[in-house]
């Protein structure tokens, strides 16, 4: 327990106008899983709170970096009522450091590979620390309605985009739908 | 019959026979049955034996010797049926209804004794003379055949076969004879004279308290010497002081024990002192151990073991020139010679190794008596625990003998049931008999085995109530809540006692190996689980486990985090009653369950301890800004200042939930809060006070003309009755108003104020409304008693049980809910998964408040009713979402 | 006449009490929880054992509120110049 009041470290603070007086700061550097594991089960907690219709995670058997997704096609999409699996993995250092996520089951998207990678810069560049499971699920969700056409890792499906119809035989050839 | 039929010889030797020959038979026979008979019928003596012996020899001469014999034995046998066996059963005819003999005490007795002694005279008597007679015939069979040139007779081979086909006979004639009362009159003659030694031996001071061993060398001595002198008679010499008298009885004793051996009744003798003397102990065993609990009996039952049968005994075999083998059967003796003094006898004192037998069939006995005896009475015993432990100690070593501890296990169990989980007795009783239980058995069975079966019923019957764990938090935690008759120093927690014992152990270094396993159990206590509940006692496998009183009382909620939830329901409850800061008590229990549940789990807790002191410093510093401003005129006497104003600032994230209700203060008191919190602000921002108005606690004055009361209320009692300053009479619909609560809980939280004689209540105008009124002195007020004392101090908390903090129980619905999503949550992910896997889960990854703590049954009748519900399937063992 | 007495009686009752009064303290913040570690504000970061004065909130220049810890962390952790995780404006410490 700090023995400064908080009178004097709160005018400490306006005082110099930043962080850098405050000694008892830890070093950022050093990865602390404690920290982590809290993140993600309080993350957990308030996924499974919410009940959030089409999107839902889990954390795989025993261990709590990395998880299962699912993620159901919104409606008045090609991709209504499908279901997609995908995995997520975190970082030591998360939420500092974005987790991957991949599709573990076929996605026909011009913004997913054959191999399930996604391209999506909120995980890639414009990552940020307030992100967080829910939003990343849900971000990938209106993806899949809204592609990014002009830089297609599916150059296949970024083409068949245009015919709607098609697509949307294609992706109910491709993927079980979501009741199975 | 290993001659050969004397009929048979008759007829081959008639055959050869002359006229002469024939007479002369007949004649010899004839004189020698007349002086057979007038011999036996007493009207001659021994002084015919010179005429008796031609006779026998004629008819020697004629081969006709076995023929002889048997009509002798044929006349024996009749005389001793009348004179001997008749005459003797006639004595006790008296006493054929032994009941009597009960009854009419020591005059009865004696007289006993002296009959059965004159009796066994009389009949020896007549078996004496009777072996005379016999002695008689074979010495004139001897003399007959010592002439003949073949003779080589062997005399004293053919006298003791007669003499014992006699002792047959006379046996025989009397067990076939034996009245049915005859072995208890044995009985009750040897219960009263052992009963005549015993108060003989006690008269003795040097019996009492003589040490074990110097009684064992007495005892040795004596049997040395006795070995010495043991023909026949007890030589007095040896006899010294004390032991004459008591020999003069064991004498007498032993005269009757012989007398009743050469009647052929040796056995039955035998079992008539023994069950005398079983009797005996056993009476002395209850005798000594009576109701008291606080001294051991077990030293002194050895002791009169030793100084009296054994000592009985002793001088009996040694009397009987212990020619006798007392071969009794001792079931589940071990070689006792190994180690009992007595061996230092060795080998050639064959009287030592009887006496040892006895020793150890009395002392089992002994064991066996006061261990049914304090099994019988464990219930009390472990009520008065730990005053009781030298009776706990002598249960201990009588069950280390016998090996009966299931018989403690069941006798316990039913007077568990019996006296203790039953609907009258108060958790808080059962609670401390339960921790006395598992005390008090630890010392008996240090591996907690049977106390695992013992204690099982107790913790059933406790889980199903409701107070259970709240109970054993107050017991565990608060030094003043404890059980007045529990052990320990008044004013101290059980977890002190537990602590302190286990730092006594520490410093003993006893049992290094098991402390330091300990030791790992209470640094690992926060993975600490519960053994599981069924162990079973009859599984030896865990007798190196040590016994952990804090673990049995866990045990019987099952998980330590509920019992650290309560804690913290009940140390919130206590911490926002405080008015002055001291919580140096709650930091020294905090301190201790952090040595047992683990930091992490009372961290909470911590934070709460933590905001009590930051709260201290804080209400200092806004104290001190006041000090700072006020430099204007002082305040006139009608303002309220900040100093009647504290504080309790908290992390509301970390203390339970509070029940929100609202609550008007009075005006200047609300002035006085926002004061409070602007200053707050001030020194704190960006930090800011949010006031929970019905927290906290007030202590005031209420000052009558007659009287003052001082109380410690809750804030809506005193805003209740601070309302009254305006207005002396109230009506409940506008006092609730006034105050800012609900009718209901208004009319129930007057009763406080009623009931202490400050207000009175009338029914009012309108139905259902009570008007309040001001009792303005004690004279009106006195009707509802608690006056006549000028000062009360009263505890918050009021008597209709609520309290500012949630109950657990409203917890527990909140927990469901949330497992119930955590379960679709990872059924969507995993689309099916079994039973255990699912509770693995929930283990895993449940652990933020309320941490997942079910057991499978439970999780298993959970997921039952969401597939009832429908929300769930359940297919090949598999659950899964119901689509 | 009786009502006066009690008046000033009661008034004596006002003076003479000692209220204990409970108040919970909190972040004078907009949010609830640290969008970094998702604690609570009135709580405090992974890192720390005790809310309050130990565990302080700061805000940056666009007004949005974190832990300090939290925040240093983050600001740390970027290569280049570091944004509000919330509203991706660059990072500045409010005075």
């Amino acid at each position: 327990m700090a023995t400064v009041n908080g009178y004097q470290a709160n005018t400490g603070m306006s005082a110099t106008g930043g962080p850098s007086s405050k000694q008892s700061v830890a070093p950022p550097k050093t990865v602390d899983s404690q920290s982590v594991l809290k993140r993600l089960q309080s993350e957990l907690m308030a996924l499974m709170m919410s009940g959030e219709s089409g999107i839902s995670a889990f954390p795989e058997e025993d261990n709590i970096f990395c998880w299962k997704g699912t993620i159901v096609g919104s409606k008045e999409t090609v991709f209504e009522g499908t279901e997609y699996k995908l995995s997520l993995s975190f970082p030591n250092d998360y939420p500092f450091k974005a987790p991957k996520v991949k599709f573990e089951t076929s996605c026909f998207h011009p913004n997913v590979d054959v191999y399930g990678n996604i391209c999506l810069d909120i995980l890639q560049d414009k990552w940020s620390s307030a992100y967080d499971v829910r939003t990343i699920l849900l971000s990938i969700q209106s993806l899949l309605g809204e592609p990014n056409i002009s830089s297609p890792l599916n150059t296949q499906a970024a083409q068949l985009w245009g015919n709607q119809e098609e697509y949307r035989k294609m992706v109910l050839k491709l993927c079980k739908p979501s009741s199975a | 019959m290993e001659e050969p039929s004397p009929s048979v010889c008759n007829l081959r030797i008639l055959d050869s026979l002359s006229h002469d020959s024939v007479l002369a038979i007949v004649q010899s026979y004839n004189a020698f049955c007349s002086i057979v008979d007038s011999l036996l019928s007493g009207t001659e003596d021994h002084s015919v034996a010179a005429e008796f012996v031609p006779h026998v020899h004629v008819l020697c001469e004629h081969g006709l010797d076995s023929f002889v014999c048997e009509r002798l034995f044929k006349s024996l046998e009749e005389a001793f049926e009348k004179n001997g066996a008749l005459r003797f059963w006639r004595h006790f005819d008296a006493y054929s209804n032994v009941a009597v003999l009960q009854k009419s005490g020591t005059h009865a007795d004696d007289e006993l004794q002296q009959v059965l002694c004159a009796a066994l005279d009389e009949i020896s008597l007549v078996k004496n003379y009777h072996e005379n007679c016999l002695s008689m015939l074979v010495d004139a069979l001897h003399s007959y055949k010592e002439d003949l040139p073949e003779g080589r007779y062997n005399l004293d081979a053919e006298r003791k076969r007669l003499l014992s086909r006699y002792q047959l006979m006379v046996s025989s004639t009397l067990m076939a004879t034996l009245p049915r009362q005859f072995p208890e009159i044995l009985h009750w003659y040897f219960k009263g004279r052992l009963e005549e030694l015993s108060t003989l031996m006690e008269g003795e001071p040097n019996v009492e308290d003589g040490s074990q061993d110097k009684d064992d060398m007495d005892v040795d001595e004596k049997a040395k010497l006795a070995y010495k002198n043991s023909e026949m008679h007890v030589d007095e010499s040896y006899l010294q002081g004390k032991l004459t008298q008591n020999n003069e009885l064991v004498k007498n004793i032993g005269k009757v024990v012989r007398s009743l051996g050469s009647l052929g009744l040796t056995s039955m003798a035998e079992d008539a002192y023994a069950s005398a003397i079983f009797l005996l102990l056993k009476d002395k065993v209850h005798d000594l151990a009576g109701d008291d609990y606080r001294a051991s009996v077990l030293g002194s039952v050895k002791g009169w073991i030793q100084a009296v049968p054994l000592q009985f005994l002793h001088a009996l075999l040694a009397y009987l020139g212990d020619n006798t083998s007392y071969d009794y059967p001792s079931p589940g003796l071990k070689s006792p010679l190994a180690y009992h003094p007595l061996s230092r006898c060795d080998g050639t004192n064959i009287s030592s190794e009887g006496l040892v037998r006895w020793k150890l069939r009395l002392e089992y006995f002994a064991y066996e008596t006061l261990q049914d005896l304090r099994i019988a009475k464990l219930f009390e015993i472990i009520v008065d625990y730990p005053d009781s432990s030298p009776a706990i100690e002598d249960l201990k070593q009588c069950l280390e003998y016998t090996g009966q501890h299931s018989k403690l296990v069941d006798s316990f169990i039913s007077a568990l049931r019996y006296r203790l989980l039953t609907a009258g007795a108060s958790t808080n009783d059962i609670l401390h008999q339960y921790v006395s239980t598992i005390k008090a058995l630890r010392t008996i069975d240090p591996a907690g085995v049977f106390l695992e079966a013992v204690g099982e019923p107790i913790r059933e019957y406790l889980r199903g109530r409701k107070d259970t764990i709240k109970c054993i938090v107050t017991m565990l935690t608060d030094g003043t809540g404890g059980n007045p008759n529990g052990s320990g120093i008044a004013g101290d927690s059980l977890l002190e006692e537990l602590n302190r014992d286990e730092e006594g152990q520490e410093n003993t270094g006893a049992d290094d190996d098991f402390h330091t396993d300990e030791r790992q159990a209470w640094i690992n206590a926060a993975c600490w689980e519960p053994d599981p509940v069924e162990a079973d006692p009859l599984k030896g496998s865990r007798n190196q486990r040590k016994v952990d009183i804090l673990g049995m009382i866990v045990g019987i909620i099952g998980s330590k985090d509920q019992l650290v939830n309560e804690y913290r329901v009940m140390l919130a409850e206590k911490l926002l009653n405080k008015t002055d800061y001291d919580i140096d008590s709650e930091i020294r229990t905090l301190e201790l369950l952090k040595i047992h549940f683990g930091e992490s789990s009372m961290q909470r807790c911590e934070i709460m301890l933590n905001d009590l002191i930051d709260s201290k410093r804080t209400n200092q510093n806004i104290k001190a800004t006041i000090q700072q401003s006020r430099t204007g005129p002082e305040p006139q006497d009608s303002e309220l200042s900040l100093d009647m104003l504290n504080a309790t600032i908290i992390s509301s994230n970390f203390w339970p939930q509070f029940q929100d209700e609202t609550l008007n203060v009075p005006e200047p008191i609300d002035q006085l809060l926002s004061d409070y919190a602007k200053r707050f602000h001030e020194i704190k921002t960006p930090r800011k006070l949010l006031w929970k108005k019905n927290l906290g606690a007030v202590k005031l004055e209420l000052q009558f003309e007659d009287r003052a009361m001082q109380l410690t209320v809750t804030p809506l009692h005193a805003a209740i009755i601070m309302q009254f300053q305006d207005q002396t009479s109230w009506t409940s619909k506008k006092l609730a108003a006034a105050v800012g609560i609900p009718v209901d809980v208004l009319n129930r939280r007057m009763n406080f104020w009623t009931s202490k004689g400050v207000l009175s209540e009338t029914l009012g105008t309108n139905s259902g409304d009570h008007v309040f009124t001001l009792v303005e002195s004690v004279i009106e007020g006195s009707r509802n008693g608690g006056n006549g004392r000028g000062r009360e101090d009263l505890l918050i908390g009021d008597e209709e049980g609520e309290h500012s903090v949630a109950s657990v129980e409203d917890q527990i619905r909140k927990e469901m809910t949330i497992y119930e999503k955590f379960i679709m949550g990872m059924l969507t992910n995993f689309s099916s998964m079994p039973l255990d896997r699912i509770h693995n889960t929930l283990k895993m990854f449940c652990v933020a408040d309320p941490t997942y703590d079910k057991s499978l049954q439970q999780l298993q009748s959970f997921l039952s009713g969401l597939v009832s519900e429908e929300k769930l399937e359940m297919r090949d063992g598999m659950y899964a979402l119901k689509k | 006449m009786k009502v006066k007495l009690l008046r000033i009686l009661f008034l004596s009752l006002c003076l003479n009490c000692r209220w204990q009064a409970v108040a919970t303290w909190t972040w004078d913040a907009q949010d609830e929880t640290c969008g970094i570690c998702r604690m609570a504000f009135d709580g405090c970061c992974p890192d720390c054992k005790f809310p309050g004065d130990d565990c302080p909130l700061i805000w940056g220049v666009c007004n949005h509120a974190f832990h300090l810890h939290c925040i240093l962390k983050w600001v740390n952790s970027q290569t280049s110049q570091a944004h509000c995780p919330m509203c991706r404006r660059e990072w500045q410490f409010k005075g």
